[in-house]
């Protein structure tokens, strides 16, 4: 089973040039040749590079959504809503259950302004 | 007031999901300068395209001129409100940005002249200019990416949305079961509009158009069966509104097997078209249901969900006469062939849906298109992956697009 994180750097087997040119042509991956890793970027069509992943590996892959709040897995496997989300389709940051507590829309939104700062935006 | 409208975010940081996407927008109009590109954002209805620009041109003081793109399509249009705009900068001694929605909405080549007008006046801008769109590929978006730069929305997360339903059921002090819930951000399909009217319309009403309360269900088969015996018609009138069945309106949700099984209008056409009545008597009842197929659409696009209360009633007035003693029957075809039909019918739609979408043609018209499209398809070079991928449909239609074509050529060669 691959497992892609989105927003993480992650590494694949060797696929082979036609496999790779796909990758990057259809599904619009971004590969770094120095790292030898590649990225999830927001133009990357997700149900297209998971439907070439399976073709060419013939495994099983899953994507995992991070958590906005803490950063680790938002832990997809177990989320009560996996029947419903559709995470090639979703936006790229979700919330884990351990986030999900009193407050967690407060948090959420002060992160995101905390997240503002960081980028230096000011408003 | 409508929780969506009562609970607009009015802060950037109010809103949840597509988090990188509100960053860069963000920046984009922070360090904007004269000449810098154009920003189009795309992405489905609910996700927070317009609550962004609002939002944002709140916070950073803006006047904000919004035009719907379907209002001013054509040259003359567009150059006799355009240009004065954007000449107009500072007269009001305040920014102004100007927001064009759906501008998927112009024709490429139509529209007489109008969309070529706008390419032109996007390419010189002296006030920031943001336009948004639904759709994500197709001839105006290509031609659109050339002179803005595209922030893509996606659909929010079922957990996300969770965080976002529990802060407003907060809010307004009321509260929905853990069941409900989850059935309501399913029926939302990540979108925040959807789910808080949803969401609201259960609250208070105790009623949504995804379901009932499931406490007040009766099973669609005894409902209907019941319907058809009962000697009142407002005990028929109770059974139905009673029963665990829904409308829904194929066109705009698709069908899966569930769904099928408990659309009311549909089990009723099944057991009407299997009855052994008299052509006249089924006339009658197949005009009920047409009329009320009709309405369903008409509030299916124009989402007024809490409407569909009332067709029941215009059922059961309409249907009860006619309909004494017929008895329930799902299906009108076998099952075995009905579960494929229904599934290769709905991933047909969602081809048709798509060609429809990238060629701004009625769904109508791309269907009478799509078996010479298929029969090119064969004979070009194009392969399948890349037809579904340049349409962006889902890689899951392959097989079943192979399949048509292999039909068609064979229907041919015959």
């Amino acid at each position: 089973m691959i497992r892609i994180m989105l927003g993480n750097w992650f590494t694949l087997p060797r696929v082979g040039s036609d496999v790779f040119s796909k990758l990057m042509r259809q599904a619009r991956l971004r590969y770094d040749r120095e790292k030898r890793m590649f990225l999830v970027e927001p133009e990357t069509n997700i149900a297209t590079l998971t439907a070439i992943l399976r073709e060419a590996l013939k495994e099983e892959v899953v994507i995992e959504l991070p958590c906005f709040v803490c950063g680790k897995s938002a832990g997809c496997g177990d989320c009560e809503y996996l029947e419903i989300c559709d995470r090639t389709t979703v936006s790229n940051q979700c919330i884990c259950k351990d986030c999900f507590g009193m407050d967690a829309y407060e948090h959420y939104c002060d992160l995101f302004t905390k997240k503002l700062a960081a980028a230096k935006v000011k408003i | 007031m409508m929780w969506s409208e009562k609970y607009r975010p009015k802060s950037v940081k109010q809103m949840i999901g597509n988090e990188e996407t509100r960053i860069t927008f963000l920046e984009w109009l922070v360090n904007w300068k004269d000449g810098s590109k154009p920003i189009l954002l795309a992405g489905p209805p609910g996700t927070g395209k317009t609550t962004l620009v609002k939002a944002v041109v709140n916070e950073l003081g803006y006047d904000m001129v919004e035009l719907n793109a379907s209002d001013v399509r054509t040259k003359e249009k567009l150059q006799s409100i355009i240009p004065s705009l954007l000449s107009n900068v500072g007269v009001l001694g305040k920014k102004t940005l100007l927001f064009l929605d759906e501008v998927d909405g112009m024709s490429a080549r139509g529209d007489r002249g109008g969309f070529a007008t706008l390419l032109t006046l996007l390419k010189k801008p002296t006030i920031p200019i943001v336009l948004a769109a639904n759709a994500e590929v197709g001839e105006q978006i290509k031609e659109l990416k050339r002179v803005a730069t595209m922030l893509k929305f996606k659909r929010l997360p079922p957990r996300l949305l969770a965080l976002y339903l529990d802060h407003i059921l907060k809010m307004e002090n009321a509260s929905v079961s853990i069941g409900d819930k989850i059935r309501l951000i399913g029926v939302s399909n990540g979108d925040v509009r959807t789910l808080l009217n949803e969401a609201q319309s259960l609250a208070t009403a105790g009623f949504s158009e995804g379901f009932q309360p499931t406490d007040f269900s009766v099973d669609i088969d005894k409902a209907i069966a019941t319907f058809f015996s009962i000697d009142k018609v407002e005990e028929a009138l109770d059974i139905l509104a009673r029963s665990e069945g829904f409308y829904n309106d194929p066109r705009f949700a698709g069908y899966d097997s569930e769904k099928r099984r408990t659309d009311k209008l549909a089990a009723l056409f099944s057991s009407i078209v299997t009855s052994n009545v008299d052509i006249e008597r089924m006339a009658d009842m197949l005009n009920a249901l047409a009329y009320a197929d009709v309405m369903i659409g008409k509030m299916g696009r124009t989402r007024q969900w809490r409407l569909l209360r009332y067709i029941d009633t215009i059922l059961t007035y309409k249907l009860f006469n006619a309909s004494r003693g017929l008895a329930y029957n799902q299906y009108d075809i076998p099952f075995v062939l009905m579960n494929r039909v229904f599934r290769e019918a709905r991933l047909i739609r969602e081809i048709i849906g798509a060609l429809a979408r990238n060629t701004h043609i009625s769904k109508r018209r791309a269907a009478n298109f799509l078996p010479y499209l298929l029969f090119i398809l064969s004979k070009s070079k194009f392969d399948v992956d890349e037809f579904l991928n340049a349409n962006n449909m889902s890689p899951e239609l392959k097989e079943l697009v192979e399949g048509e074509i292999a039909r068609l050529v064979k229907v041919v060669k015959k």
